[in-house]
């Protein structure tokens, strides 16, 4: 090596041992779960104090849930995000507005499930449920998305707007056909972050959506989460083989999430690709 | 559809109904937020009315059966573990960095960068279930105790947020120009001068970024904390005894002081501090990020 690397070299070696750690914990996760790993979880009904129990109903919720929650909060964070991004003035008071959604994104869950609690359940007096929880779910996503979406308009460039607007288009169109497509690339990807931090939210859940499960879906049926699960197993959990159950819960629920970052970025890689055309060598690797 | 959209005949309707949704779309997000926020405001008030606002923000005392309700104590160790956690993580975290930008190409830089998205989506309960089976037994190995404590919490976050701070430093140092290393090391500035003199103070201003977002990320945890600190309220146990933070508290005590409870206005008063203290770091980003455009 050269000299003046010194830096760089201990960066790597730092790099290692993050990424090393970072394995550790799948690593763990598979020694204790994969050594029991049964395919009945994935159907099974949960038991309280007998071994055995699976985990089919809290796949249900985590899918159903986080997905609905989706559908409410990103269509509306995305008209939020039109509206900041294309249709306000720029002024003190929205500069203060972004701001301000900037801060509520990283608002802590707990604070949303303790709204959510006194708000839904203890006002308007619905049970702690499949729909308290989607409901509470959606409020935390929304202002992650108003910002995410933002950012992702901010990045059309400003010449296309004008472009479009001097070719007679009215502001709709513009933002229908030219604005709209343009971020849908990482409108996309954004979507699979978010569902994948819905799916692992728990400390939300606990207070909204309960620790167990009704006999069949429904609104208003207790709806535990996976994430939730998890918790609750390897924390209070009777079953005698509570700790190869949690591991297990654990490998699920790392899947589920990997799972949705990996399509959602594979089908935005793909939106790229289209919008540059044939004939452009491999493109989608954005740097 | 694309007929009805864009015939000139009815786009000057459809262009002011669709101005009315997105305003309404967002009047009605800021809304349902300020909704939020009030609610937590009137709690919290109407529990300050009955308790002096001193002693309660500042005391240690802690057993809700006897309505001796102080946080300060929660204030300190969320500090303290929040603290403990970047301390840990953000060296490493900017080692990432600096070899996700400055050293990787090709397939190293790709792989790394996949492994962080992938580990920054990992649910925190799973990096809690990783500190209850490696962390807690590990530290009652070394004679700590019982191995639920602060310490263990501040480990447990220092991983969780590791990944966070990572992708967005690597996102700060990525943002330097080409030229600007050009220039750089046309002067004759070696690899490591150049990383110290340019590639750092030029991405500043997202290294903040990236340092806020992952405090206020560690502040904000509730389950991996919950799950490995043991829960001891009211005396502050030392760095290796159990202890609570604001969130693991609420979490705890959502069970003791239901709804209609004369005391669960202290509930709202936490969350409202934890939520002061939180949109004010991240909103310390968009000013600096502001004054940095100009």
């Amino acid at each position: 090596m050269s000299r003046g690397r010194s830096l760089h070299q201990i960066a790597a070696v730092a790099t290692l041992v993050a990424v090393a750690a970072l394995c550790w914990v799948l690593i763990a996760l598979a020694r204790d779960g994969l050594g029991h790993w049964h395919w009945w979880l994935l159907w099974r009904h949960p038991r309280e104090i007998q071994a055995g129990g699976g985990v089919g109903p809290e796949i249900v919720n985590t899918m159903t849930m986080v997905s609905l929650a989706e559908c409410f909060s990103l269509p509306l964070g995305w008209c939020a995000a039109v509206w900041l991004s294309e249709y306000v003035k720029p002024s003190a008071a929205v500069r203060w507005l972004e701001r301000l959604f900037i801060g509520l994104q990283s608002i802590p869950a707990i604070v949303v499930g303790l709204v959510a609690f006194q708000v839904i359940i203890g006002a308007l007096h619905w049970p702690l449920s499949v729909g308290t929880g989607t409901v509470a779910l959606a409020i935390l996503n929304l202002p992650q998305v108003v910002v995410f979406s933002r950012q992702a308009m901010a990045g059309v460039p400003q010449s296309l707007r004008e472009g479009s607007l001097a070719l007679g288009a009215t502001s709709f169109q513009t933002v229908w056909t030219m604005v709209l497509p343009a971020s849908l690339a990482s409108l996309v990807d954004q979507m699979g972050l978010s569902w994948a931090r819905l799916a692992g939210e728990a400390a939300l859940l606990i207070f909204t959506a309960g620790l167990n499960v009704g006999p069949h879906w429904g609104w208003f049926q207790p709806g535990e989460t996976l994430a939730v699960h998890l918790w609750s197993v390897r924390t209070e959990g009777l079953m005698p083989d509570r700790a190869s159950l949690a591991a297990e819960t654990g490998i699920l629920l790392i899947a589920m999430t990997a799972l949705a970052i990996v399509a959602a970025k594979l089908l935005s890689n793909r939106i790229t690709r289209r919008q540059r055309g044939p004939g452009r060598g491999r493109g989608g690797d954005k740097e | 559809m694309k007929a009805l959209f864009f015939s000139p005949r009815t786009f000057p309707q459809i262009d002011r109904m669709w101005r009315q949704i997105v305003f309404a779309a967002a009047f009605s997000v800021l809304a349902l937020l300020t909704l939020m926020v009030l609610v937590l405001l009137f709690g919290a008030m109407s529990f300050l009315r009955h308790h002096g606002v001193i002693s309660t923000l500042l005391g240690h005392e802690w057993d809700p059966g006897r309505g001796q309700l102080q946080i300060g104590l929660f204030v300190v160790e969320s500090v303290v573990v929040a603290g403990l956690a970047m301390l840990v993580a953000v060296p490493f975290g900017l080692g990432v960095a600096i070899f996700g930008t400055q050293v990787a190409v090709g397939f190293e830089r790709h792989g790394l960068r996949w492994t962080l998205t992938i580990a920054s989506a990992v649910p925190s309960v799973a990096y809690g279930w990783w500190g209850l089976a490696v962390v807690v037994p590990g530290l009652r190995g070394l004679g700590r105790g019982s191995g639920y404590s602060l310490f263990a919490a501040g480990l447990v976050l220092a991983l969780m947020i590791l990944p966070t701070f990572s992708v967005l430093a690597m996102e700060a140092l990525s943002q330097v120009p080409e030229d600007w290393h050009q220039a750089s090391l046309a002067l004759g500035a070696n690899d490591d001068q150049n990383l110290v003199r340019l590639v750092l103070p030029a991405s500043l201003p997202g290294l903040r970024l990236a340092f806020l977002t992952a405090l206020a990320r560690a502040v904000g945890e509730t389950m991996a904390v919950q799950m490995v600190i043991g829960g001891a309220a009211g005396r502050f146990h030392g760095l290796f005894g159990p202890g609570a933070t604001l969130t693991t508290q609420i979490l705890t005590d959502m069970a003791i002081l239901p709804n209609g409870s004369p005391d669960h206005g202290v509930l709202d008063l936490m969350a409202m501090v934890l939520f002061v203290g939180v949109t004010a770091m991240t909103g310390w980003v968009g000013y600096g990020q502001g004054r940095a455009e100009k």
